[in-house]
Protein backbone atom coordinates (compact mmCIF):
# COMPACT_ATOMS: atom_id res chain seq x y z
CA UNK A 1 0.00 0.00 0.00
CA UNK A 2 1.55 3.82 -0.97
CA UNK A 3 2.52 5.48 2.31
CA UNK A 4 0.06 8.95 0.92
CA UNK A 5 -3.52 6.33 0.91
CA UNK A 6 -1.67 4.86 4.49
CA UNK A 7 -1.52 8.27 5.68
CA UNK A 8 -5.09 9.30 5.08
CA UNK A 9 -6.30 5.83 6.59
CA UNK A 10 -4.23 6.02 9.61
CA UNK A 11 -6.19 9.83 9.86
CA UNK A 12 -9.50 8.03 9.36
CA UNK A 13 -8.63 5.56 12.11
CA UNK A 14 -7.22 7.94 14.52
CA UNK A 15 -10.92 10.08 14.43
CA UNK A 16 -12.28 7.16 15.15
CA UNK A 17 -10.50 5.98 18.03
CA UNK A 18 -10.87 9.55 19.25
CA UNK A 19 -14.77 8.55 19.08
CA UNK A 20 -13.76 5.65 21.18
CA UNK A 21 -14.19 2.86 18.56
CA UNK A 22 -12.63 0.15 18.96
CA UNK A 23 -8.80 -0.72 17.20
CA UNK A 24 -10.67 -3.84 16.38
CA UNK A 25 -13.73 -2.50 14.69
CA UNK A 26 -12.12 0.15 12.52
CA UNK A 27 -9.50 -2.16 11.23
CA UNK A 28 -12.21 -4.39 10.52
CA UNK A 29 -13.47 -1.73 7.92
CA UNK A 30 -10.40 -1.11 6.67
CA UNK A 31 -8.35 -2.66 3.40
CA UNK A 32 -6.07 -5.46 5.04
CA UNK A 33 -2.73 -3.82 5.98
CA UNK A 34 -0.49 -5.14 8.41
CA UNK A 35 1.63 -2.09 9.03
CA UNK A 36 -1.33 0.36 9.05
CA UNK A 37 -3.00 -2.43 11.48
CA UNK A 38 -0.11 -2.36 13.65
CA UNK A 39 0.20 1.56 13.82
CA UNK A 40 -3.66 1.82 15.09
CA UNK A 41 -2.86 -0.56 17.80
CA UNK A 42 -0.15 1.04 19.29
CA UNK A 43 -2.11 4.72 18.76
CA UNK A 44 -4.82 2.88 20.39
CA UNK A 45 -2.82 2.49 23.06
CA UNK A 46 -1.27 5.98 23.17
CA UNK A 47 -5.07 7.55 24.02
CA UNK A 48 -5.37 5.29 26.70
CA UNK A 49 -4.95 8.09 29.24
CA UNK A 50 -8.23 9.58 30.40
CA UNK A 51 -6.99 11.32 33.45
CA UNK A 52 -8.61 14.33 34.79
CA UNK A 53 -6.64 16.42 37.27
CA UNK A 54 -7.56 16.38 40.86
CA UNK A 55 -10.35 19.73 41.59
CA UNK A 56 -8.06 20.69 44.60
CA UNK A 57 -4.47 20.96 42.70
CA UNK A 58 -6.66 23.06 40.02
CA UNK A 59 -8.27 25.44 42.96
CA UNK A 60 -4.36 25.73 44.41
CA UNK A 61 -2.86 26.33 41.31
CA UNK A 62 -5.49 28.93 40.52
CA UNK A 63 -5.08 30.34 43.69
CA UNK A 64 -1.60 30.61 43.25
CA UNK A 65 -2.22 32.51 39.75
CA UNK A 66 -4.29 35.09 41.19
CA UNK A 67 -2.11 35.57 44.36
CA UNK A 68 1.01 36.48 41.68
CA UNK A 69 -1.31 38.54 39.55
CA UNK A 70 -2.53 40.65 42.50
CA UNK A 71 1.17 41.19 43.18
CA UNK A 72 2.24 42.27 40.35
CA UNK A 73 -0.75 44.50 39.80
CA UNK A 74 0.41 46.13 43.02
CA UNK A 75 4.03 45.64 42.17
CA UNK A 76 3.05 47.38 38.89
CA UNK A 77 0.74 50.38 40.86
CA UNK A 78 3.52 50.63 43.60
CA UNK A 79 6.33 51.27 41.13
CA UNK A 80 4.18 53.91 38.92
CA UNK A 81 3.18 55.60 42.48
CA UNK A 82 7.04 55.19 43.55
CA UNK A 83 8.08 56.98 40.49
CA UNK A 84 5.71 59.70 41.15
CA UNK A 85 6.82 60.37 44.21
CA UNK A 86 10.43 59.64 43.60
CA UNK A 87 10.45 62.02 40.26
CA UNK A 88 10.80 65.26 42.43
CA UNK A 89 13.83 63.55 44.38
CA UNK A 90 15.51 62.86 40.96
CA UNK A 91 14.65 66.56 39.59
CA UNK A 92 16.06 68.08 43.05
CA UNK A 93 19.40 66.12 42.69
CA UNK A 94 19.81 66.77 39.01
CA UNK A 95 19.22 70.28 40.17
CA UNK A 96 22.08 70.47 42.78
CA UNK A 97 24.40 68.58 40.33
CA UNK A 98 24.16 71.35 37.71
CA UNK A 99 23.95 73.93 40.20
CA UNK A 100 27.35 72.95 42.01
CA UNK A 101 29.19 72.38 38.29
CA UNK A 102 28.02 75.35 37.73
CA UNK A 103 29.16 76.72 41.29
CA UNK A 104 32.30 75.21 41.08
CA UNK A 105 33.45 76.29 37.65
CA UNK A 106 32.44 79.69 38.61
CA UNK A 107 34.43 79.97 41.69
CA UNK A 108 37.26 77.94 40.15
CA UNK A 109 37.01 80.48 37.33
CA UNK A 110 38.52 82.96 39.62
CA UNK A 111 41.25 80.63 41.58
CA UNK A 112 45.00 80.71 41.07
CA UNK A 113 47.65 78.22 40.30
CA UNK A 114 48.18 76.97 43.89
CA UNK A 115 44.79 76.84 44.92
CA UNK A 116 42.40 74.23 45.63
CA UNK A 117 40.37 74.92 42.92
CA UNK A 118 42.37 75.51 40.50
CA UNK A 119 43.08 71.96 39.06
CA UNK A 120 39.36 72.09 38.77
CA UNK A 121 39.85 75.28 36.85
CA UNK A 122 42.24 73.95 34.08
CA UNK A 123 40.81 70.14 34.13
CA UNK A 124 37.40 72.75 32.93
CA UNK A 125 39.50 74.13 30.26
CA UNK A 126 40.93 71.11 29.19
CA UNK A 127 37.91 69.83 28.33
CA UNK A 128 36.44 72.67 26.83
CA UNK A 129 39.34 72.46 24.43
CA UNK A 130 38.89 68.70 23.64
CA UNK A 131 35.03 69.35 23.20
CA UNK A 132 35.67 72.30 20.14
CA UNK A 133 36.73 70.14 17.32
CA UNK A 134 36.63 73.03 14.63
CA UNK A 135 40.62 74.32 14.54
CA UNK A 136 39.22 78.24 14.04
CA UNK A 137 37.34 77.64 17.28
CA UNK A 138 39.99 76.40 19.18
CA UNK A 139 42.44 78.68 18.54
CA UNK A 140 40.01 81.42 19.83
CA UNK A 141 39.70 79.41 22.72
CA UNK A 142 43.66 78.47 22.96
CA UNK A 143 44.29 82.79 22.64
CA UNK A 144 41.76 83.22 25.29
CA UNK A 145 43.21 80.45 27.59
CA UNK A 146 46.35 82.11 26.80
CA UNK A 147 44.90 85.27 27.72
CA UNK A 148 43.82 83.97 31.18
CA UNK A 149 47.02 82.29 31.70
CA UNK A 150 48.81 85.89 31.33
CA UNK A 151 45.92 87.22 33.63
CA UNK A 152 46.83 84.91 36.75
CA UNK A 153 50.62 85.76 36.35
CA UNK A 154 49.41 89.00 36.80
CA UNK A 155 47.12 88.99 39.98
CA UNK A 156 49.70 86.37 41.65
CA UNK A 157 52.31 89.03 40.97
CA UNK A 158 50.27 91.84 42.45
CA UNK A 159 49.32 89.45 45.58
CA UNK A 160 53.46 89.27 45.84
CA UNK A 161 52.64 85.43 45.22
CA UNK A 162 55.61 83.17 44.48
CA UNK A 163 54.23 80.14 42.29
CA UNK A 164 55.20 78.34 39.66
CA UNK A 165 53.41 79.08 36.45
CA UNK A 166 52.76 78.77 32.67
CA UNK A 167 52.10 80.99 30.17
CA UNK A 168 52.16 82.07 26.47
CA UNK A 169 52.11 85.75 24.96
CA UNK A 170 54.30 87.40 22.49
CA UNK A 171 57.97 87.57 23.57
CA UNK A 172 59.22 91.11 23.56
CA UNK A 173 62.64 93.51 24.28
CA UNK A 174 63.02 96.74 25.29
CA UNK A 175 65.78 99.45 23.79
CA UNK A 176 66.65 98.60 27.84
CA UNK A 177 67.43 95.19 26.69
CA UNK A 178 64.74 93.45 29.03
CA UNK A 179 62.69 90.94 28.01
CA UNK A 180 58.90 90.36 28.34
CA UNK A 181 55.56 88.12 27.86
CA UNK A 182 52.89 89.96 27.36
CA UNK A 183 54.07 92.93 29.47
CA UNK A 184 55.54 90.23 31.92
CA UNK A 185 58.64 91.24 32.96
CA UNK A 186 61.34 88.16 32.71
CA UNK A 187 64.75 87.34 34.82
CA UNK A 188 67.08 85.05 34.17
CA UNK A 189 69.61 83.53 36.80
CA UNK A 190 72.56 80.75 35.83
CA UNK A 191 69.82 77.77 35.72
CA UNK A 192 67.61 79.65 32.88
CA UNK A 193 67.92 78.94 29.45
CA UNK A 194 69.75 81.73 26.94
CA UNK A 195 67.09 82.61 24.09
CA UNK A 196 68.73 84.31 21.03
CA UNK A 197 67.72 87.60 19.91
CA UNK A 198 66.11 87.06 16.97
CA UNK A 199 63.26 85.11 19.20
CA UNK A 200 62.18 88.96 20.14
CA UNK A 201 58.97 89.19 18.25
CA UNK A 202 58.00 85.86 18.95
CA UNK A 203 54.90 83.58 20.39
CA UNK A 204 56.34 81.52 23.28
CA UNK A 205 55.56 79.47 26.14
CA UNK A 206 57.26 80.13 29.39
CA UNK A 207 57.53 78.31 32.43
CA UNK A 208 58.84 79.73 35.85
CA UNK A 209 58.36 81.09 39.29
CA UNK A 210 56.99 84.25 39.97
CA UNK A 211 59.24 86.72 41.96
CA UNK A 212 59.01 90.61 42.78
CA UNK A 213 60.53 91.72 39.74
CA UNK A 214 59.01 89.08 37.37
CA UNK A 215 59.01 85.78 36.32
CA UNK A 216 62.48 83.72 36.40
CA UNK A 217 61.79 81.41 33.33
CA UNK A 218 62.80 77.83 34.09
CA UNK A 219 62.05 77.25 29.90
CA UNK A 220 60.93 79.39 27.22
CA UNK A 221 60.01 77.54 23.47
CA UNK A 222 58.62 78.65 20.97
CA UNK A 223 54.72 77.90 20.60
CA UNK A 224 53.52 74.86 18.66
CA UNK A 225 50.05 74.88 17.46
CA UNK A 226 48.44 71.77 15.68
CA UNK A 227 45.87 72.11 12.82
CA UNK A 228 43.44 70.21 11.78
CA UNK A 229 40.94 70.50 8.96
CA UNK A 230 40.38 71.03 5.17
CA UNK A 231 43.21 72.90 2.82
CA UNK A 232 41.65 75.05 0.32
CA UNK A 233 43.25 77.85 -1.56
CA UNK A 234 42.07 81.44 -1.76
CA UNK A 235 42.35 83.71 -4.77
CA UNK A 236 45.23 85.41 -4.00
CA UNK A 237 46.82 81.91 -4.40
CA UNK A 238 47.62 81.66 -0.17
CA UNK A 239 46.55 78.92 1.85
CA UNK A 240 44.35 78.59 4.85
CA UNK A 241 43.04 75.51 7.15
CA UNK A 242 39.77 76.18 7.91
CA UNK A 243 39.79 79.81 7.15
CA UNK A 244 43.27 80.12 9.19
CA UNK A 245 45.98 82.12 6.83
CA UNK A 246 48.89 79.92 6.28
CA UNK A 247 52.65 81.07 5.26
CA UNK A 248 54.15 78.17 3.23
CA UNK A 249 57.88 78.61 3.34
CA UNK A 250 60.11 76.06 1.21
CA UNK A 251 61.41 74.60 4.48
CA UNK A 252 57.33 73.77 5.05
CA UNK A 253 57.84 69.84 5.28
CA UNK A 254 54.89 68.63 2.95
CA UNK A 255 53.77 64.77 3.61
CA UNK A 256 50.92 65.43 1.05
CA UNK A 257 50.94 67.48 -1.77
CA UNK A 258 48.75 71.03 -1.88
CA UNK A 259 45.45 70.04 -2.64
CA UNK A 260 42.41 71.88 -2.46
CA UNK A 261 39.56 70.28 0.13
CA UNK A 262 42.05 67.90 1.25
CA UNK A 263 41.88 66.50 4.89
CA UNK A 264 44.93 67.76 6.68
CA UNK A 265 46.77 68.13 10.04
CA UNK A 266 49.24 70.56 10.51
CA UNK A 267 51.74 72.06 12.93
CA UNK A 268 52.31 75.86 12.92
CA UNK A 269 54.00 78.83 14.66
CA UNK A 270 52.36 82.31 15.04
CA UNK A 271 53.54 84.61 13.31
CA UNK A 272 50.96 87.60 14.05
CA UNK A 273 47.18 87.67 15.54
CA UNK A 274 45.98 85.89 12.58
CA UNK A 275 48.82 84.19 10.76
CA UNK A 276 50.80 80.87 11.06
CA UNK A 277 54.09 80.01 9.22
CA UNK A 278 53.38 76.16 8.64
CA UNK A 279 56.39 73.45 9.57
CA UNK A 280 54.76 70.33 8.45
CA UNK A 281 51.32 69.39 6.52
CA UNK A 282 50.13 65.69 6.33
CA UNK A 283 47.12 63.77 5.72
CA UNK A 284 44.96 63.86 8.59
CA UNK A 285 43.50 60.28 8.13
CA UNK A 286 45.54 58.99 5.58
CA UNK A 287 44.01 55.27 5.79
CA UNK A 288 41.11 57.47 3.53
CA UNK A 289 43.56 58.33 0.85
CA UNK A 290 45.39 56.79 -1.96
CA UNK A 291 48.66 58.69 -0.64
CA UNK A 292 51.48 57.46 1.06
CA UNK A 293 50.76 57.34 4.67
CA UNK A 294 53.18 59.34 6.71
CA UNK A 295 54.44 59.00 10.36
CA UNK A 296 57.09 58.68 12.64
CA UNK A 297 58.33 62.49 11.82
CA UNK A 298 60.99 63.39 14.18
CA UNK A 299 62.41 66.78 13.95
CA UNK A 300 65.47 68.45 16.06
CA UNK A 301 66.39 72.21 15.75
CA UNK A 302 69.46 73.35 16.65
CA UNK A 303 70.21 76.57 16.63
CA UNK A 304 74.18 77.52 16.25
CA UNK A 305 74.84 80.92 16.30
CA UNK A 306 78.22 81.70 15.17
CA UNK A 307 80.07 85.16 14.50
CA UNK A 308 81.62 84.35 11.13
CA UNK A 309 79.69 85.57 8.17
CA UNK A 310 80.26 89.29 6.84
CA UNK A 311 76.99 90.69 5.51
CA UNK A 312 76.53 93.81 4.17
CA UNK A 313 78.49 96.45 1.81
CA UNK A 314 81.08 97.70 5.14
CA UNK A 315 81.84 94.42 5.75
CA UNK A 316 80.70 94.37 9.25
CA UNK A 317 80.85 91.22 11.24
CA UNK A 318 77.63 90.32 12.90
CA UNK A 319 76.50 86.98 14.12
CA UNK A 320 74.65 84.34 11.96
CA UNK A 321 72.02 82.29 13.31
CA UNK A 322 72.63 78.49 11.52
CA UNK A 323 69.56 76.65 12.04
CA UNK A 324 70.08 72.86 11.06
CA UNK A 325 66.88 70.64 10.69
CA UNK A 326 67.16 67.14 10.83
CA UNK A 327 64.22 65.55 10.20
CA UNK A 328 63.57 61.48 10.42
CA UNK A 329 60.73 60.79 8.39
CA UNK A 330 59.51 57.19 8.29
CA UNK A 331 57.76 56.13 5.15
CA UNK A 332 55.01 53.53 4.95
CA UNK A 333 53.78 52.57 1.80
CA UNK A 334 51.85 49.78 0.25
CA UNK A 335 53.26 48.66 -3.47
CA UNK A 336 51.62 45.84 -4.93
CA UNK A 337 54.45 43.41 -3.56
CA UNK A 338 53.37 44.05 -0.29
CA UNK A 339 54.42 46.31 2.74
CA UNK A 340 57.46 48.43 2.63
CA UNK A 341 59.01 50.78 5.31
CA UNK A 342 61.53 53.22 4.58
CA UNK A 343 63.51 55.74 6.70
CA UNK A 344 64.92 58.80 5.06
CA UNK A 345 67.23 61.72 6.74
CA UNK A 346 67.03 65.20 5.77
CA UNK A 347 69.45 67.83 7.15
CA UNK A 348 68.80 71.04 6.04
CA UNK A 349 70.41 74.51 7.15
CA UNK A 350 69.06 77.86 7.59
CA UNK A 351 71.39 80.54 7.59
CA UNK A 352 70.06 83.73 9.26
CA UNK A 353 71.75 86.82 9.64
CA UNK A 354 71.02 88.26 13.94
CA UNK A 355 72.09 91.71 14.70
CA UNK A 356 74.88 92.09 17.46
CA UNK A 357 72.97 91.73 21.25
CA UNK A 358 74.38 94.28 23.34
CA UNK A 359 72.65 92.57 26.65
CA UNK A 360 72.79 88.98 25.99
CA UNK A 361 75.97 86.96 24.23
CA UNK A 362 73.83 84.16 22.39
CA UNK A 363 75.00 80.91 23.52
CA UNK A 364 74.09 77.15 21.93
CA UNK A 365 70.11 76.54 22.72
CA UNK A 366 68.11 73.59 21.56
CA UNK A 367 64.88 74.27 20.89
CA UNK A 368 62.67 71.07 20.10
CA UNK A 369 60.12 73.00 18.10
CA UNK A 370 60.14 74.07 15.12
CA UNK A 371 62.14 77.54 13.75
CA UNK A 372 61.32 80.79 14.47
CA UNK A 373 59.65 83.36 11.52
CA UNK A 374 63.38 83.64 10.07
CA UNK A 375 64.13 83.93 6.58
CA UNK A 376 67.26 81.98 4.50
CA UNK A 377 69.97 83.80 3.31
CA UNK A 378 71.50 82.97 0.37
CA UNK A 379 75.46 83.48 -0.43
CA UNK A 380 76.34 86.57 -1.72
CA UNK A 381 72.93 88.26 -1.12
CA UNK A 382 72.61 91.21 1.11
CA UNK A 383 71.39 89.87 4.52
CA UNK A 384 69.26 91.74 6.17
CA UNK A 385 67.33 90.77 9.78
CA UNK A 386 64.17 89.63 9.82
CA UNK A 387 62.02 90.57 13.28
CA UNK A 388 58.02 90.22 12.90
CA UNK A 389 56.65 92.09 15.52
CA UNK A 390 53.22 91.32 16.73
CA UNK A 391 50.43 93.32 15.15
CA UNK A 392 48.79 94.12 18.53
CA UNK A 393 49.14 92.58 21.82
CA UNK A 394 46.27 90.69 23.82
CA UNK B 1 -13.07 14.93 5.94
CA UNK B 2 -12.26 14.76 9.58
CA UNK B 3 -14.67 15.50 12.43
CA UNK B 4 -12.33 16.91 15.33
CA UNK B 5 -13.91 18.09 18.60
CA UNK B 6 -14.73 21.83 18.81
CA UNK B 7 -12.71 24.14 21.19
CA UNK B 8 -13.95 25.00 24.38
CA UNK B 9 -12.67 28.84 23.79
CA UNK B 10 -12.76 30.38 20.41
CA UNK B 11 -10.06 32.39 19.76
CA UNK B 12 -11.65 35.72 19.87
CA UNK B 13 -12.42 34.99 23.36
CA UNK B 14 -9.03 34.23 23.86
CA UNK B 15 -8.25 37.69 22.47
CA UNK B 16 -10.81 39.11 24.65
CA UNK B 17 -9.02 37.48 27.92
CA UNK B 18 -6.21 38.48 27.43
CA UNK B 19 -6.77 41.60 26.92
CA UNK B 20 -8.61 41.70 30.36
CA UNK B 21 -5.41 39.57 31.90
CA UNK B 22 -3.44 42.80 30.93
CA UNK B 23 -5.57 45.16 32.96
CA UNK B 24 -5.40 43.02 35.96
CA UNK B 25 -9.18 41.47 35.70
CA UNK B 26 -8.98 38.52 38.24
CA UNK B 27 -12.62 37.17 36.58
CA UNK B 28 -10.44 36.79 33.32
CA UNK B 29 -7.29 35.57 34.84
CA UNK B 30 -9.28 32.86 36.48
CA UNK B 31 -11.57 32.25 33.37
CA UNK B 32 -8.17 31.56 31.37
CA UNK B 33 -7.34 29.35 34.27
CA UNK B 34 -10.44 27.28 34.59
CA UNK B 35 -10.20 26.98 31.21
CA UNK B 36 -7.17 25.54 29.91
CA UNK B 37 -5.52 23.65 33.82
CA UNK B 38 -7.31 20.61 32.43
CA UNK B 39 -5.76 20.75 28.74
CA UNK B 40 -2.02 21.50 29.99
CA UNK B 41 -2.57 18.86 33.27
CA UNK B 42 -3.66 16.20 30.39
CA UNK B 43 -0.75 16.96 28.00
CA UNK B 44 1.95 17.16 31.10
CA UNK B 45 0.83 13.88 32.66
CA UNK B 46 0.45 12.43 29.12
CA UNK B 47 4.58 12.52 29.54
CA UNK B 48 5.18 12.40 33.41
CA UNK B 49 3.69 9.96 35.54
CA UNK B 50 4.40 11.16 38.66
CA UNK B 51 1.23 13.36 39.83
CA UNK B 52 2.72 16.12 41.91
CA UNK B 53 5.23 16.71 39.11
CA UNK B 54 2.01 17.33 36.77
CA UNK B 55 0.49 19.89 39.01
CA UNK B 56 3.88 21.61 39.94
CA UNK B 57 4.36 22.00 36.18
CA UNK B 58 0.85 22.97 35.60
CA UNK B 59 1.21 25.50 37.91
CA UNK B 60 4.14 26.89 37.14
CA UNK B 61 2.56 27.36 33.39
CA UNK B 62 -0.02 29.43 34.59
CA UNK B 63 2.63 31.71 37.23
CA UNK B 64 5.06 32.66 33.61
CA UNK B 65 1.94 33.70 31.91
CA UNK B 66 1.03 36.01 34.51
CA UNK B 67 4.56 37.26 34.36
CA UNK B 68 4.94 36.93 30.40
CA UNK B 69 1.65 39.58 30.69
CA UNK B 70 3.72 42.32 32.39
CA UNK B 71 6.36 42.25 29.86
CA UNK B 72 6.37 44.77 27.00
CA UNK B 73 8.14 42.84 24.60
CA UNK B 74 7.14 39.14 23.44
CA UNK B 75 3.54 39.81 23.46
CA UNK B 76 1.21 36.74 23.68
CA UNK B 77 -0.62 36.18 20.64
CA UNK B 78 -2.33 32.99 20.39
CA UNK B 79 -2.92 32.44 24.18
CA UNK B 80 -3.60 28.30 23.62
CA UNK B 81 -0.58 27.97 21.65
CA UNK B 82 1.75 30.22 24.05
CA UNK B 83 0.56 28.02 27.10
CA UNK B 84 0.67 24.46 25.10
CA UNK B 85 4.56 25.60 23.90
CA UNK B 86 5.71 27.01 27.36
CA UNK B 87 4.08 23.74 28.71
CA UNK B 88 5.78 21.88 26.41
CA UNK B 89 9.35 23.40 26.93
CA UNK B 90 8.80 22.86 30.94
CA UNK B 91 8.04 19.40 30.50
CA UNK B 92 11.33 18.99 28.46
CA UNK B 93 13.34 20.70 30.80
CA UNK B 94 11.56 18.08 33.40
CA UNK B 95 13.02 15.59 31.56
CA UNK B 96 16.55 17.01 31.03
CA UNK B 97 17.01 17.39 34.57
CA UNK B 98 15.71 13.67 35.48
CA UNK B 99 18.87 12.57 32.62
CA UNK B 100 21.40 15.43 34.41
CA UNK B 101 20.75 14.03 38.06
CA UNK B 102 20.34 10.18 36.53
CA UNK B 103 17.79 9.13 38.63
CA UNK B 104 14.53 7.78 38.62
CA UNK B 105 11.69 9.18 40.41
CA UNK B 106 9.48 6.13 41.04
CA UNK B 107 7.53 7.80 44.27
CA UNK B 108 4.14 9.05 42.83
CA UNK B 109 3.98 6.87 39.99
CA UNK B 110 1.18 6.45 39.40
CA UNK B 111 -1.77 7.01 39.92
CA UNK B 112 -2.18 8.59 37.11
CA UNK B 113 -5.82 6.21 35.91
CA UNK B 114 -7.48 6.37 38.76
CA UNK B 115 -10.09 8.15 37.15
CA UNK B 116 -9.85 6.19 33.94
CA UNK B 117 -13.09 5.19 32.07
CA UNK B 118 -14.59 2.29 32.43
CA UNK B 119 -12.92 0.41 29.02
CA UNK B 120 -9.46 0.98 29.97
CA UNK B 121 -7.90 -1.80 31.52
CA UNK B 122 -5.15 -2.36 33.73
CA UNK B 123 -3.33 -3.78 30.89
CA UNK B 124 -3.68 -0.81 28.39
CA UNK B 125 -2.42 1.22 31.16
CA UNK B 126 0.61 -0.64 31.58
CA UNK B 127 1.57 -1.05 27.86
CA UNK B 128 0.99 2.76 27.69
CA UNK B 129 3.44 3.13 30.63
CA UNK B 130 5.55 1.02 28.25
CA UNK B 131 5.33 3.29 25.28
CA UNK B 132 5.33 6.12 27.13
CA UNK B 133 8.97 5.42 28.01
CA UNK B 134 9.43 5.62 24.26
CA UNK B 135 8.22 8.81 23.67
CA UNK B 136 11.53 10.13 24.53
CA UNK B 137 13.72 8.90 22.09
CA UNK B 138 11.22 10.54 19.49
CA UNK B 139 12.24 13.57 17.73
CA UNK B 140 11.01 16.83 19.89
CA UNK B 141 8.75 18.15 17.33
CA UNK B 142 7.45 14.01 17.26
CA UNK B 143 7.00 14.31 21.14
CA UNK B 144 5.03 17.09 20.76
CA UNK B 145 2.78 16.28 17.93
CA UNK B 146 1.78 13.21 19.77
CA UNK B 147 1.26 14.68 23.01
CA UNK B 148 -0.97 17.12 21.69
CA UNK B 149 -3.35 14.77 19.32
CA UNK B 150 -2.93 12.04 21.90
CA UNK B 151 -3.46 14.09 25.03
CA UNK B 152 -7.30 13.72 23.34
CA UNK B 153 -7.19 17.65 23.87
CA UNK B 154 -5.83 18.92 20.59
CA UNK B 155 -7.73 18.98 17.64
CA UNK B 156 -5.76 19.19 14.28
CA UNK B 157 -6.13 22.20 13.33
CA UNK B 158 -5.04 23.69 17.46
CA UNK B 159 -2.32 21.82 16.99
CA UNK B 160 -1.30 22.97 13.81
CA UNK B 161 -1.88 26.80 15.40
CA UNK B 162 0.61 25.44 18.35
CA UNK B 163 3.04 23.95 16.32
CA UNK B 164 3.07 26.90 13.68
CA UNK B 165 2.51 24.17 10.74
CA UNK B 166 -0.38 23.51 8.24
CA UNK B 167 -2.67 21.06 9.49
CA UNK B 168 -1.50 18.44 6.73
CA UNK B 169 2.14 19.12 7.59
CA UNK B 170 1.16 18.08 11.00
CA UNK B 171 -1.14 14.52 9.56
CA UNK B 172 1.99 13.82 8.24
CA UNK B 173 3.79 14.68 11.58
CA UNK B 174 1.88 12.63 13.63
CA UNK B 175 1.56 9.56 11.35
CA UNK B 176 6.05 9.52 10.90
CA UNK B 177 5.82 9.75 14.67
CA UNK B 178 3.32 6.89 15.40
CA UNK B 179 5.43 4.70 12.81
CA UNK B 180 8.73 5.41 14.29
CA UNK B 181 7.42 4.40 18.11
CA UNK B 182 6.37 1.81 16.13
CA UNK B 183 9.61 0.86 15.43
CA UNK B 184 11.36 1.03 18.51
CA UNK B 185 8.49 -0.87 20.14
CA UNK B 186 9.39 -3.79 17.86
CA UNK B 187 13.03 -3.40 18.72
CA UNK B 188 12.49 -3.40 22.10
CA UNK B 189 10.16 -6.82 21.83
CA UNK B 190 6.83 -3.79 23.01
CA UNK B 191 4.60 -4.94 19.56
Amino acid sequence: MRDRSRLELFDQALTRLKAREPAKDILSSLPADVELAEMVYLAANLHTTTAVPSSTAQAASKQGMLQAARQTAKAGRGMGFGLWLRAPQFVLVLVVLIASLTISGLVSAQALPGQPLYGIKRSMETLQLAMTRDSSGKLQLEEVLDARRINEVIRLRSMGTESHVEFAGWLQQNEQGEWSVQGVPLITNERSPLWNVLLNGSYVQVTGNIQAEGVQVQSLELRLFTLDGQLQQVDNGSWQINGIPLEISEHTQLFTPLMNGTDVRASAIRLSNSEYLLLSLSMRNPAKSQTHQVEGIQKTISIRPTITAISGDNNKRVPVLELTIITTVGVDSTSDDGYEQDQDKFQETMVVEGKPDPIMQPADTNIPLEPPELEETEKGQKEERVTRTPEAED
Amino acid sequence: MLSEEKSASPETEDHQLLEKARQNDMQAIAMIHDRYYPKIWGFICYRISNQQVCEDIASDVFLRLIAQLKKRKGRIDHLGGWLMGTTHHLVMDHYRDLYKNSHSDLEGHSNLHSNESTHATVEDSIQFELLRDLLIELTDEQQLVLNLRFSRQFSLEETALVMKRSVGAVKLLQYRAVKSLQKLAKKRGLS
